[in-house]
């Protein structure tokens, strides 16, 4: 028996090292070693031989978080990339156009490796172009089957700084997190919070994120002096973890040590999570302190609908007044057609990535049109040169040399309750040019 | 020492604790090393959500039709795949392996049945978070008390004297015993020694069922969240001994609070704890095996 005892605790403990080496691997990892030929200048390669002309259904590939930590914005962006095949098809037939777009949806379930399993089986049935995946992590994982195979992804939001590098096959519609990070540590000084305790998960976006947004609150720390302000270690969180009992317990005591030093109004969290927050915020309940200083985050959890489904997460969210940044699409005679469309198939507000996610198709539907063979590299090379005439949904917009959106404009948005007692995602104000800007009271 | 946290740590340990008796029971009584139990766990947590969805009330109404359900689902492992094996002598490596195939049967039609109600009524059911619809009984020194911090607890004492009682008191727990100690002996004085097998696959089943149902009401969880967890079962019954059931829960109760409670502390220390706290019952697992392997249940008999 004591044999079989010990074989037994050699295989569980095989497994487990094996689990949690994996695990760190995908949550922790560093990006790989890259070779990146720089270039500014934009060349229209289109390689025709062997490819067939346009006509009957050409395949374009959804990479959608349906579940898991992003499911929220999955579901949104689902039917926003539906919505747009329909107009694009559509205007094709208008147009007398011999081929149509055929939309092959795969959920990548938030999950890396679930997402390259998805694009590998999205390659095999002849797609060249993906919309999605939506997590970094996601992207950073696909990246390298992508370049290699030639697929033009097209992230919606994907913002981390690590994949902003040019001439890969990784377009990003949303801008990146450099100016995510500034829009919010300004955010952060300018509701009043001099002392920040962020929590956020330890993945190629929140690490990003998280450096980026401490080295500017640091700097507006430093141009008064860097006295009276500062900046904790805080928690950095397994981002597979779905449990943050201690993750939470350790945030009150930071925050109960820190309030009780400068005051509660001085004193902010900043959660860089995902639809983990709704997990954060059950623990965060039990700590009356937490819910004493005001929150932050971020476009991770800008209008999830993990905090307005359950009223304790909501009256939680409203009382510490959680702010949420997300890129702001601009402005454009087409956002409220789309707008209203998305609200009768998603029954809420469409956050702004569902606009990036319609501009996308619209994108590469017009690409493929002009360089009139579905190839990833002809549609690569040509999608920024649509994009100069280009007004979407989400307003006129181009891409700086990493292939992101160049744009800085951020939207709030928070919980409030309405007066028939929902709880919706209501936006705020936006950090707009450079400045914060409130529209109207938080709460209705 | 922060109220929410040793409350949450009692109630976890308690979950933990119950999970690691099935598996002790299991291989007390028929020598499977039950790699199935994940999945079992799995099953008893989505059994109660499935319930409590279509039935609505209180939650805590379901964990015992669920648990039911996964027993009877250790009655058909042991009738349909252990028996024949057991009775032709097959090795504890082969059985412990073969469970792990029933864990993936297990596995892949619990996920059919996600799809069934995700695609068919879609529910929001492939990630499951019930936890802010536990209600709160009071409050003690700004800490709330939820009904789980109450529940589990007493469900592990509960089995706990139950487990006593059974298998001291009663004429079928004695022969349970028997049957365990020297199942060719007990044969011969006339115990059904099969009877008492799906007997205990039943009480394991219901075992592990009940510990994946009181997770519901803990925490967030997915098909695989039996499998998540599945590392602290195993640690909390080798620390327990792995031939005693209060051993078993010894185990879970140990290795639950260390693992909450010295990751907790060790925060203080250490920033990046949080990703390695698997790392705690893990090195329990290996010391008990190198300095101690009777483990919890042989410190208590030594004495």
């Amino acid at each position: 028996m004591k044999q079989t005892v010990v074989l037994a605790g050699i295989a569980v403990v095989a497994f487990v090292i094996g689990f949690v080496v994996g695990g760190f691997t995908l949550g922790v990892g560093r990006a790989p070693a890259t070779t990146v030929t720089s270039t500014t200048t934009i060349t229209i390669t289109v390689t025709p031989s062997g490819v067939a002309t346009l006509s009957g259904e050409i395949p374009i590939g959804a990479l959608l978080p349906l579940s898991g930590s992003l499911a929220t914005y999955g579901a949104q962006c689902k039917e926003a990339f539906l919505l747009a095949v329909e107009d694009v098809n559509k205007w094709l037939a208008a147009l007398g156009k011999p081929w149509r777009l055929k939309p092959i949806v795969e959920d990548t379930a938030t999950d890396p490796t679930t997402a390259l399993n998805k694009l590998m089986t999205l390659a095999a049935q002849g797609v060249k172009v993906v919309v999605g995946p939506m997590a970094s992590s996601e992207v950073k994982k696909i990246k390298s089957f992508a370049d290699s195979n030639k697929i033009l992804v097209i992230s919606q939001s994907s913002t981390s700084m690590e994949l902003a590098l040019p001439g890969d096959f990784i377009y990003r519609f949303t801008p990146p997190d450099k100016y995510q990070g500034i829009a919010i540590a300004h955010i952060l000084w300018e509701r009043g919070v001099r002392y920040v305790i962020p929590i956020w998960r330890g993945d190629t976006w929140g690490d990003g994120l998280l450096n980026y947004t401490k080295a500017e609150f640091l700097r507006l720390c430093q141009s008064v002096g860097g006295g009276n302000c500062g900046w904790d270690t805080g928690i950095r969180y397994d981002p597979t973890a779905t449990v943050f009992e201690t993750e939470v317990a350790t945030l009150a005591r930071k925050v109960e040590d820190y309030v009780n030093k400068y005051g509660k109004d001085k004193v902010g969290v900043l959660a860089i999570s995902f639809e983990e927050i709704a997990n954060i915020f059950d623990q965060a309940v039990k700590y009356p302190i937490l819910a004493e200083v005001k929150w932050e985050g971020s476009d991770g959890t800008y209008g999830t609908a993990k905090l307005t489904e359950e009223p304790r997460r909501a009256e939680f969210a409203i009382k510490v007044q959680f702010w949420n940044t997300m890129a702001a699409p601009g402005e454009s005679p087409l956002k409220e057609s789309v707008r209203q469309r998305l609200i009768q198939r998603i029954g809420q507000e469409p956050i702004p990535y569902a606009y990036f996610t319609y501009d996308a198709v619209w994108a590469v539907a017009l690409a493929i049109d002009h360089v009139g063979v579905y190839d990833g590299e002809a549609i690569k090379n040509a999608v920024p040169l649509v994009l100069k005439t280009f007004i979407g949904a989400s307003g006129h917009f181009e891409l700086d040399e990493n292939g992101d959106r160049a744009t800085t404009d951020y939207t709030i948005a928070t919980v409030v309750k309405t007066p028939d007692g929902k709880y919706v995602w209501k936006e705020i104000g936006g950090y707009i040019g450079g400045k914060l800007v409130i529209y109207t009271q938080q709460s209705s | 020492m922060s109220i929410v946290m040793l409350l949450s740590a009692i109630t976890y340990a308690s979950i933990l604790a119950i999970g690691c008796a099935s598996i002790t029971l299991l291989y007390t009584s028929t020598r499977v090393f039950n790699f199935a139990h994940a999945s079992m766990v799995s099953w008893g947590f989505y059994l109660t959500f499935i319930f409590y969805n279509l039935f609505g009330g209180s939650p805590y109404t379901y964990m015992v039709p669920a648990s039911i359900i996964v027993g009877l689902f250790g009655v058909l492992t042991y009738l349909l795949v252990l028996r024949k094996l057991i009775r032709s002598k097959a090795s504890e490596i082969t059985l412990m392996m073969v469970t792990l195939g029933v864990d993936f049967v297990f596995f892949g039609f619990l996920n059919i049945l996600i799809d069934y109600f995700w695609y068919n009524y879609k529910w929001s059911i492939k990630t499951v978070n019930i936890v802010p619809r536990d209600p709160l009984l009071g409050v003690i020194s700004g800490a709330p008390i939820t009904a789980v911090n109450v529940v589990a607890p007493l469900t592990a004492i509960a089995i706990l004297m139950a487990l006593h009682v059974f298998l001291s008191r009663t004429s079928l727990g004695m022969a349970m015993r028997a049957s365990i100690e020297n199942p060719v002996l007990a044969a011969i004085t006339g115990i059904n020694v099969d009877k008492i097998y799906v007997l205990a696959w039943f009480i394991g089943g219901v075992l592990a069922g009940l510990s994946g149902s009181l997770l519901t009401m803990y925490t967030q969880g997915y098909s695989a969240i039996g499998l998540d967890y599945a590392v602290l079962y195993f640690a909390g019954s080798i620390v327990g001994g792995l031939y005693s059931i209060l051993g078993g829960l010894l185990g879970g109760v140990l290795v639950g609070f260390s693992e909450r409670l010295l990751t907790y502390y060790l925060s203080f220390y250490i920033s990046g704890i949080y990703a390695f706290r698997f790392a705690i019952p893990l090195a329990m697992l290996i010391a008990t095996l190198i300095i101690y392997p009777k483990g919890l249940a042989g410190l208590v008999e030594r004495r």
